[in-house]
């Protein structure tokens, strides 16, 4: 067997890719039910939903996050809570613009992969917006 | 005309990009969703549905990003055609992922 094509396909299927993608359809839903209301969200940004209920998912997704934050342009959060109201959306900036805080991301990236959850949720997302800069999205 | 754009991660590995135009009151009247997979380190454009070209249809990549594969949806609604992407997308993506590798290899 080709070790090269081996490495191509993922690791491991933890079942993350489809949670996620049924997270994307009820975003959509809200979208085509009220357009204006996501209209904000910026042109060609990275969309993640923070999901509720379930630390491994929410620490998933919360690393999903800030690697895209990382890799450059804006991230915006949406609280699966509060995918329907603007206020509680976040759009992270992009680090690069910011270098003297990518080291603090990285570590929060590790810290996260250790073992927070849902409960700190505010306390994490004030943290990632204090590396990376923090604006909310409307309101 | 609200209009989105943005892109979507599933993992790190798999990602959706999303287009919707959208008139009002509720009238979709175009979009795009690509479904790009994360391969030795470089991003594909594996598989797309949009409207371009008047009618929508999907479009299967190969890995210079050149069409394999069209797919004409004719005589669908622009709704009609979105539902079915999302649906396709949802059921069929690792087969994409697997069949684009598929087409990568010599």
């Amino acid at each position: 067997m080709n070790p090269t094509i081996v490495e191509r396909h993922p690791p491991q299927d933890d079942g993350y890719a489809d949670r996620n993608l049924a997270l994307l359809e009820r975003l959509i839903d809200l979208q085509l039910a009220d357009p204006d209301r996501y209209a904000s969200i910026p042109e060609g940004a990275t969309v993640v939903i923070i999901p509720s209920g379930d630390t491994e998912f929410f620490r998933h997704n919360l690393n999903l996050a800030i690697r895209a934050m990382l890799a450059g342009g804006e991230v915006v959060l949406l609280p699966e809570e509060g995918l329907e109201d603007p206020d509680a959306w976040f759009v992270v900036s992009h680090p690069a613009d910011q270098p003297g805080r990518v080291r603090l991301a990285v570590t929060l990236d590790d810290t996260l992969l250790r073992g927070e959850g849902p409960g700190q949720l505010d306390s994490l997302l004030r943290l990632i917006f204090a590396a990376s800069g923090r604006e909310r999205l409307a309101g | 005309m609200p209009t989105t754009a943005y892109t979507y991660p599933l993992d790190p590995l798999n990602w959706v990009r999303v287009t919707i135009h959208i008139a009002h009151p509720r009238t979709v009247t175009g979009f795009t969703m690509q479904y790009e997979a994360v391969i030795d380190g470089r991003t594909y454009p594996v598989v797309r549905y949009d409207c371009a070209h008047g009618y929508p249809h999907r479009d299967l990549l190969d890995a210079e990003g050149r069409n394999a594969g069209k797919l004409w949806l004719a005589g669908w609604d622009v709704a009609t055609a979105l539902d079915h992407a999302r649906k396709d997308l949802r059921a069929n993506w690792r087969a994409y992922r697997a069949d684009f590798i598929a087409r990568m290899t010599p």
